[in-house]
């Protein structure tokens, strides 16, 4: 790098070198000090480049928890309501009158509020113990990002579900679920994509095979949010816990 | 080393300035209260830093209305990017040396 043609705009002419120090008292620092302060105006740049970019606190404990709350109300929807669709126009509730559809509804909204106020709560923390503040416009644009799939999905899912077809729930709400991580990925750690990739892949794949839908939905919310939760947990949180 | 200081601009010597370019040179546009919350400083203190880097023609400055309300966006000019990334060169340049 050659220095001497490329100075900044305001530093050539009259500002001579000993004019233009690093910190206030420099004509007395000693190399050490240039050093030190150097340092951490590089590393106060890369800080705040960050903090305006990404919000890089989401917890691994909160996607095992999500995980585990998946897991659960997998298991009530299969087993208890005996909830397993083979086509898209499944005729469950023609079955059974008595089955009220809006148990299921109702379980899928209280397990994803569960999940996200875990998030919430668990990511809050961590980043109180950071020292970085929550409501900054990083974290508004994450969640704005986060949101537009996620409630666009949910939306298309209630309106074929009135339709009759009941059986896309599942593999949309992977499908989605995996788009929102996806888009939501660009204000947070990249990690994130990789998950809404694998969720992406497994909702399509539950299409292929519809009467195993349930349990590839249980496999992505609930296997893939513990292990890669866990993941997360072991490569960020561990050290400080 | 006396070389690589002719890039450590005077202007950047302050922490808050130094922060809105840092933050400014990763995002397209920022307001006021995204640069406030970021930098975590009082409003007077932010105004006179913003002041002197426009004066310094390092950053642009979009006023509009947002709601009714008056929204300003800063965004970073081609020579405030140019002596920015010329200041964090320099830096890197001077722990090299000193390595």
């Amino acid at each position: 790098m050659n220095n001497k043609s490329h100075s900044a705009p305001n530093s050539s002419g009259k500002d001579s070198v000993s004019d233009t120090p690093l910190g206030k008292k420099s004509d007395l620092e000693s190399p050490k000090q240039h050093k030190e302060e150097s340092l951490a105006q590089l590393e106060m740049i890369k800080r705040m480049m960050e903090r305006s970019t990404r919000f890089l606190h989401l917890s691994g404990l909160a996607g095992m928890l999500a995980g585990i709350f998946a897991l659960i109300s997998s298991y009530i929807v299969i087993v208890q309501f005996g909830f397993q669709p083979d086509t898209a126009d499944y005729p469950y509730f023609l079955n059974d009158p008595a089955v009220n559809e809006w148990g299921i509804i109702l379980l899928a909204l209280v397990t994803v509020l569960l999940a996200m106020s875990g998030a919430v709560y668990l990511s809050t923390r961590r980043a109180k113990r950071h020292g970085e503040k929550l409501w900054t416009a990083t974290t508004r644009n994450l969640l704005r990002y986060f949101l537009i799939p996620l409630l666009t999905g949910g939306l298309l899912i209630l309106l074929l579900w009135e339709q009759g077809y009941i059986g896309l729930a599942a593999p949309l709400s992977l499908i989605f679920y995996g788009l929102a991580l996806i888009h939501a990925s660009h204000f947070s750690l990249s990690d994130i994509r990789y998950l809404g990739y694998i969720q992406l892949s497994v909702g399509l794949a539950s299409v292929l095979v519809m009467d195993l839908s349930m349990y590839f939905w249980a496999f992505g919310f609930g296997l893939v949010h513990l292990c890669y939760g866990g993941y997360i947990y072991l490569r960020y949180e561990k050290e400080i816990l | 080393m006396k070389v690589e200081l002719d890039n450590i601009h005077k202007v950047f010597e302050s922490k808050v300035r130094l922060g809105i370019m840092s933050a400014l040179l990763v995002n397209e546009s920022l307001d006021f209260t995204a640069l406030k919350e970021f930098l975590e400083v009082t409003d007077g203190n932010l105004a006179t830093h913003l002041k002197t880097l426009q004066k310094n023609g390092f950053i642009t400055i979009k006023k509009r209305f947002l709601d009714n309300k008056p929204n300003t966006q800063y965004a970073i000019s081609k020579e405030g990017r140019l002596a920015f990334t010329a200041h964090l060169n320099a830096l890197e340049a001077l722990l090299k040396q000193l390595k």
